[in-house]
């Protein structure tokens, strides 16, 4: 008889018992820390509908906010843009895979469901990424295919090259086939990022910026600078309306690379209704050649951009522009849509868009205004405050308005126009029997992790739902979302 | 054998009551580590029921 058997044969019931229970207790521990440190790096979660049974709180949780989102246990239901879900992860990971299994009960007006995952908490940037393009899926279809691989997807509308090798050529040349104007006039993109040259010949500077209306919250611009020293001077006013930290970071990025940086960490800690403060940052280098800077002000919207000086007349905000002064403003704008949103209902009122009224007649509302007239347009406000958005640019001036980058296949893209070319990076879903099947991939070694959690944001733009509506007529039927995690494996945290 | 049943009845409400305590520790070092996978509310209920098992059996 063995030392084992002997050792178990000698002891009591109640001994057996509790080494029993308490080996058992272990095991449960030792499961419970695989999971929290996940060693081998890779795990995936999981979210179904319907939903048989739960056990515990799941990964994939918190979809708000209530009114956009329905969640009945049969399936989720997206019925306005945008909802944002959470994911619990035990640990931080590199990369992720989201899959998501759903029904299109969507119109041709919102053409568009992408995934986004929070990466900066202070500017609310998403990084999206496409989970399905109808307008693409059909010019699929009805253009020239070019090139259709994994990373890339070149259309054409008319049959101007056989070989993909010719039009890359072309394109790095500058000198696409019928496209005199250049690429940014007559290429459009999608998911794809197109680095363009451009440039102002025989651009004179005539008079320096300086920001006439005060900015609030985040804002993004272009400026066009000449081969010289340059220098930015910012004044923020933090109106410590709440109590969260305002830190304030601009970064100044050539072709997508940071060359200068600063930060002003902003411990407001003070209550509520507490008095403004001020503060000052000033930028500065000398830039390698002429050409389009970006300029990143990372701030809450607490935080007003009171002033600007920049030694350029060239500067366009990109995509959003939020002026906070209360007054009456004239802004220009390049595309054929804004998106107006108020939260104060004092700044009601009519809107002149590309010379035609609209009125914004609720707060806290988003509002989508549209004209069909190309090139661009002037944009009145009788009050501000009011925060606009759409895909192309805005600017003070008709002659400061510039936009390097090409047009990009949006909800509002329409075929047949100045566009001869598309370039995306997109799989379109794959369909079985009206459940489609999409993914997406996301670098998350930059994204906001906090309490344990990524912030992830479903958007299908245009899709609207009003609350004293009784049915839901389009909408997004979801029954499946897993996330497939990739990080370190244990090895690798502990010996690099 | 209602001797062991009453034994066993006791130890299970111990290892119900050390495994809920473990839980609530690793769950205020790692909040979610536990309650992602398991609702510690099933356990608690389970840990009450068994706990009435053995007032009765005393």
């Amino acid at each position: 008889m063995s030392i084992s058997i002997k050792f178990w044969v000698k002891l009591s019931f109640l001994a057996k018992l509790r080494l029993f229970f308490g080996i058992f207790l272990l095991f449960l521990v030792a499961i419970i820390l695989y999971f929290k440190i996940i060693p081998f790096g890779q795990i995936t979660y999981e979210r179904y509908w319907p939903t048989v049974l739960r056990s515990g709180k799941g990964f994939i949780y918190d979809f708000k906010p209530p009114e956009r989102v329905t969640d009945d246990g049969q399936s989720l239901i997206i019925k306005a843009d945008p909802v944002y879900f959470s994911l619990f992860t035990p640990r931080r990971f590199d990369r992720a895979k989201v899959t998501v299994k759903y029904y299109n009960h969507l119109t041709t007006t919102t053409p568009i469901i992408e995934l986004g995952l929070l990466q900066d908490k202070i500017s609310g940037a998403y990084n999206l990424q496409p989970l399905q393009n109808n307008i693409l899926d059909s010019l699929r279809f009805s253009w020239s295919r070019l090139d259709d691989s994994d990373q890339r997807l070149v259309l054409q509308a008319g049959k101007y090259y056989n070989e993909v090798l010719d039009f890359e050529s072309d394109l790095a040349s500058g000198h696409l086939r019928d496209c005199p104007a250049g690429p940014t006039s007559c290429v459009a993109v999608y998911n794809y990022h197109l680095s363009s040259d451009y440039s102002v010949p025989d651009y004179v500077r005539l008079t320096p910026f300086s920001l006439s209306h005060p900015l609030r919250g985040s804002h993004q611009f272009y400026v066009y600078l000449k081969k010289n020293p340059w220098r930015l001077d910012f004044t923020f006013t933090n109106e410590n309306k709440d109590r969260a930290a305002d830190p304030i970071v601009v970064n100044v990025y050539d072709n997508d690379q940071i060359i200068v940086t600063q930060t002003i960490a902003g411990d407001n800690l003070n209550p509520t209704g507490a008095v403004s403060e001020e503060k000052k940052m000033s930028l500065s280098g000398t830039v390698s050649h002429d050409g389009v800077y970006k300029v990143e002000v990372k701030i809450s919207d607490d935080v007003i951009i009171s002033s600007l000086q920049v030694p350029s007349d060239r500067l366009s905000f990109i995509n959003k522009i939020w002026p906070a002064s209360a007054g009456a403003l004239t802004l220009f704008t390049d595309a054929s849509y804004i998106q107006t949103r108020t939260l104060d209902p004092v700044n009601l009122g009519n809107i002149n868009f590309g010379g035609q009224d609209f009125n914004l007649s609720e707060a806290y509302r988003q509002f989508t205004f549209t004209i069909d007239k190309p090139g661009i347009k002037e944009l009145q406000l009788s009050k501000d405050d009011i925060a606009l958005a759409n895909n192309g640019v805005f600017a003070f001036s008709r002659d400061g308005l510039f936009n390097p980058t090409p047009a990009k296949v949006d909800r509002f893209f329409v075929a047949g126009g100045e566009t001869k070319y598309i370039i995306a990076n997109y799989d379109r879903p794959i369909n079985q029997e009206g459940l489609k099947t999409a993914s997406a991939e996301f670098d998350m070694s930059n994204a906001n992790y906090e309490k344990g959690k990524y912030t992830f944001l479903i958007s299908i733009p245009g899709l609207e739902w009003l609350s004293d509506s009784d049915t839901v007529e389009d909408f997004m039927d979801i029954r499946e979302i897993s996330v497939e995690l990739k990080g370190k494996t244990l090895w690798q945290k502990i010996w690099r | 054998m209602a001797k062991n049943l009453a034994l066993i009845s006791r130890e299970i409400f111990y290892f119900f009551s050390a495994t809920l305590v473990v839980a609530i520790i690793l769950e205020l070092i790692w909040p979610n580590v536990v309650l992602s996978y398991f609702n510690l509310n099933y356990l608690l209920l389970i840990w009450f029921l068994n706990a009435l098992v053995v007032i009765f059996k005393k």
